[in-house]
């Protein structure tokens, strides 16, 4: 056993107030730096428990003071200079930024406002016609598809090619039998 | 017996009666604990102005969460606890802007002055407020306070191991400190 070991079993010693074992005992008559290190930490032990006075009195005033505190609604609670609460500098912007945002995405994002069809509509048949406006294309499908030069179908065409060509490289990869891909 | 109906009521008792929203339970409790926490707050801060505004924080905090407080377990390693941490979060925002005006630390350590037994151990703790905080905290609880190792571990919120562990060490960083102090340079 070294010494560091033996000292750690010496304070635990000190601090229960037991006797040292007999190994640590024999030890000590024999190691004079773990005989200081002991008498030192049992002196030390010692003078820690000697009860001493404060050299600052107990404010006189506190206890009452503390019971006025505590006898208040906390909002309506004065703020003493230990216990003011600091807010953040960006408490502000952030909110602000954050408020704008939200209003920002809610003009971006809302859908049209129309009114409910009623009733005797949901009722009628639906015309061939129907039908076919309402499955067409968006008009702003149909503006993109001006602005960028490109009839729709041809943008379709190649979109629905991508996906095709996506899928076909996944089978013949990770598909286990790539016989199955032909078909695509 | 009238002697049996002024029994004294132990902490956990007055603040169950606290729990209940009686508040002579919580003076009585302020008298017991209101010298120790600000003897706590004081040596850890090392300013009285600061000390005395942090004793009204923990005690106000405690009040607000006495709820909280479980019955049976003991009163004084919680409040330590909710002590601990307002000093410590004291430290965060601000340093400390004076030492304590008596008990500074002095590497002058005369043999009249150690003839006296209680300034030797004032000397000593003020040794110890050089310490790192944790160090300093368990030295307290343990010494000033009078904790058991299950107290002090509870206030600190370690485990009983690591509790005797960091005593063990604190004592032996004082002692160092004490003695390259020439603090027991003259000792018998």
């Amino acid at each position: 056993m070294i010494c560091f070991t033996r000292r750690s079993k010496i304070s635990s010693a000190i601090e229960s107030g037991q006797d040292l074992p007999d190994d640590l005992a024999a030890h000590l008559e024999v190691c004079p730096s773990c005989r200081r290190f002991f008498e030192r930490q049992r002196d030390l032990v010692n003078r820690l428990r000697i009860p001493v006075s404060d050299s600052a009195q107990y404010p006189a005033g506190l206890t009452a003071a503390i019971m006025r505190a505590i006898q208040q609604p906390e909002a309506t609670r004065t703020s003493r200079p230990g216990e003011r609460r600091r807010i953040s500098p960006w408490l502000a912007p952030l909110s602000f930024a954050s408020v704008a945002l939200a209003a920002a995405l809610f003009l971006i994002f809302r859908e049209p406002v129309s009114n409910p069809p009623a009733v005797a509509d949901l009722e009628r048949p639906i015309s061939a016609e129907v039908v076919a406006e309402e499955t067409a294309p968006a008009d702003y499908i149909r503006s993109w598809s001006v602005a960028i030069n490109q009839p729709l179908d041809t943008e379709l065409d190649s979109v629905v090619a991508d996906a095709r060509s996506a899928v076909r490289f996944l089978a013949v990869n990770f598909l286990p039998d790539s016989e199955n891909t032909e078909s695509l | 017996m009238a002697g049996t109906a002024q029994q004294v009521e132990s902490s956990e008792e007055l603040a169950e009666r606290c729990q209940d929203g009686d508040t002579r339970a919580y003076a009585t409790l302020l008298e017991q604990f209101g010298p120790r926490i600000f003897g706590f707050l004081l040596n850890r801060i090392g300013n009285a102005h600061d000390a005395e505004d942090l004793t009204q924080e923990v005690f106000v905090k405690a009040y607000r969460n006495i709820h909280r407080f479980d019955t049976t377990r003991p009163f004084g390693p919680w409040l330590f606890t909710i002590a601990r941490r307002t000093a410590a979060t004291f430290h965060r925002r601000r340093k400390p802007t004076e030492i304590l005006a008596e008990d500074t630390v002095s590497d002058e350590a005369g043999p009249q002055n150690r003839a006296e037994s209680e300034d030797d151990c004032r000397r000593i703790w003020a040794f110890a407020r050089t310490l790192r905080p944790r160090h300093f905290e368990v030295l307290w609880l343990r010494y000033r306070e009078d904790f058991t190792i299950p107290q002090v571990a509870e206030s600190l919120g370690i485990t009983l191991l690591n509790t005797k562990v960091l005593l063990h060490r604190a004592r032996a960083e004082l002692a160092r400190k004490l003695e390259a102090a020439g603090f027991y340079h003259s000792s018998p």
